[in-house]
């Protein structure tokens, strides 16, 4: 992950596979499925929080998590074990996500409502000013180009460097840059009544 | 927030807390404290199980089957043939108890001798061609 402060991030943006890693991929290789237990539990977590940036639908995207980790096996021996096994997972989740949101077009989702079940309850009060929040963020959110909007979300949110992002959306990562810079300003721009109402 | 200017194309920048903060409380974060891990991990392998690569790549072939259950089958093996042994074993004291006695009557004994001049298969099928009631009796009355 990348310098500067913010939460810690979830995965580290080593080049190369760690020992334990790479001796899993090499067992995966030879046909040890049991090895491969490792990397889903190591990228299982990660990979979830990618596709629910995708699906914005928890359920959909423990498919898609499933789905890309089937595949991943399925296609072990093209993989290159000199290189970490998240980025190359992750890029799948992606696809196959995009591919499940087309042929699932039919079904509405909407990711903050999703997501905002995981919370607590709070009190009229503080769910009244919560839902005038949630309601504003997730205008401003949905007013960003879909891009711009998984770029921000995976960056501040989940804690993925900007090659990482990069590497999933087939992007540059100087591009994701450009897009989280674009997301950041506009978001700033939209939310600026809250800050005054705050202040 | 981060001061907007504060960017580059070379390197991420500085995560923005606040920002990141607002879109958590909003709710934005990934809702994982809903998924159960434990569940999702293990349909994972059980699928994975089932789809198992073979050493090229290719799906699974007849010989992976086998080489999976050669245990199984040699510990069936083996049970079958110690319960092939049992069977005979037990076998040997039954015919010693169907062995002809001399304190039976004269004519089964008579019977029993001429019975046992011939394979079994043919002295059950002259008892079915020829067997009768009446036949029966009439040689008993004898």
């Amino acid at each position: 992950m990348s310098e500067g402060a913010g939460p810690p991030t979830p995965v580290a943006p080593e080049p190369t596979p760690d020992a334990e890693e790479a001796q899993a991929l090499s067992r995966v290789q030879d046909g040890d499925v049991e090895a491969f237990d490792l990397l889903v539990r190591r990228y299982m977590r990660q990979a979830y929080a990618v596709a629910f940036r995708v699906l914005g639908h928890r359920e959909d995207a423990e498919d898609v998590v499933q789905e890309a980790f089937l595949a991943a096996l399925a296609n072990i021996r093209t993989f290159d074990t000199s290189r970490r096994f998240g980025p190359w997972l992750y890029r799948i989740v992606v696809t196959r996500g995009l591919n499940f949101r087309k042929a699932r077009s039919r079904r509405t989702t909407d990711p903050l409502d999703d997501a905002g079940a995981a919370s607590g309850v709070p009190g009229p009060a503080a769910e009244a000013e919560r839902d005038e929040l949630r309601a504003s963020i997730g205008e401003a959110l949905a007013n960003l180009p879909e891009r711009q909007r998984m770029v921000v979300q995976l960056f501040e949110l989940d804690g993925f460097s900007g090659a990482e992002i990069g590497a999933m959306l087939g992007i540059s990562p100087g591009t994701v840059r450009w897009y989280l810079h674009e997301a950041r300003q506009a978001l700033r721009g939209m939310l600026a009544h809250l800050q005054e109402s705050a202040g | 927030m981060t001061d907007p200017a504060h960017w580059s194309l070379d390197r991420d920048p500085p995560r923005d807390s606040a920002l990141a903060g607002r879109l958590r409380a909003a709710g934005g974060g990934a809702p994982d404290s809903e998924v159960d891990w434990d569940r999702l991990q293990s349909a994972i392998m059980a699928a994975a199980g089932g789809s198992r690569p073979g050493v090229h790549g290719a799906e699974r072939e007849w010989w992976d089957v086998v080489v999976r259950w050669r245990r199984a089958a040699v510990a069936a093996s083996v049970a079958a043939i110690l319960g092939a042994g049992g069977m005979v074993w037990r076998g040997g004291p039954a015919a010693e108890e169907l062995a002809i006695s001399e304190g039976t009557a004269p004519e089964s004994v008579a019977l029993a001798r001429v019975v046992a001049d011939y394979p079994d298969d043919a002295v059950l099928v002259s008892f079915l061609d020829n067997a009768r009631a009446d036949e029966f009796t009439a040689w008993g009355d004898r």
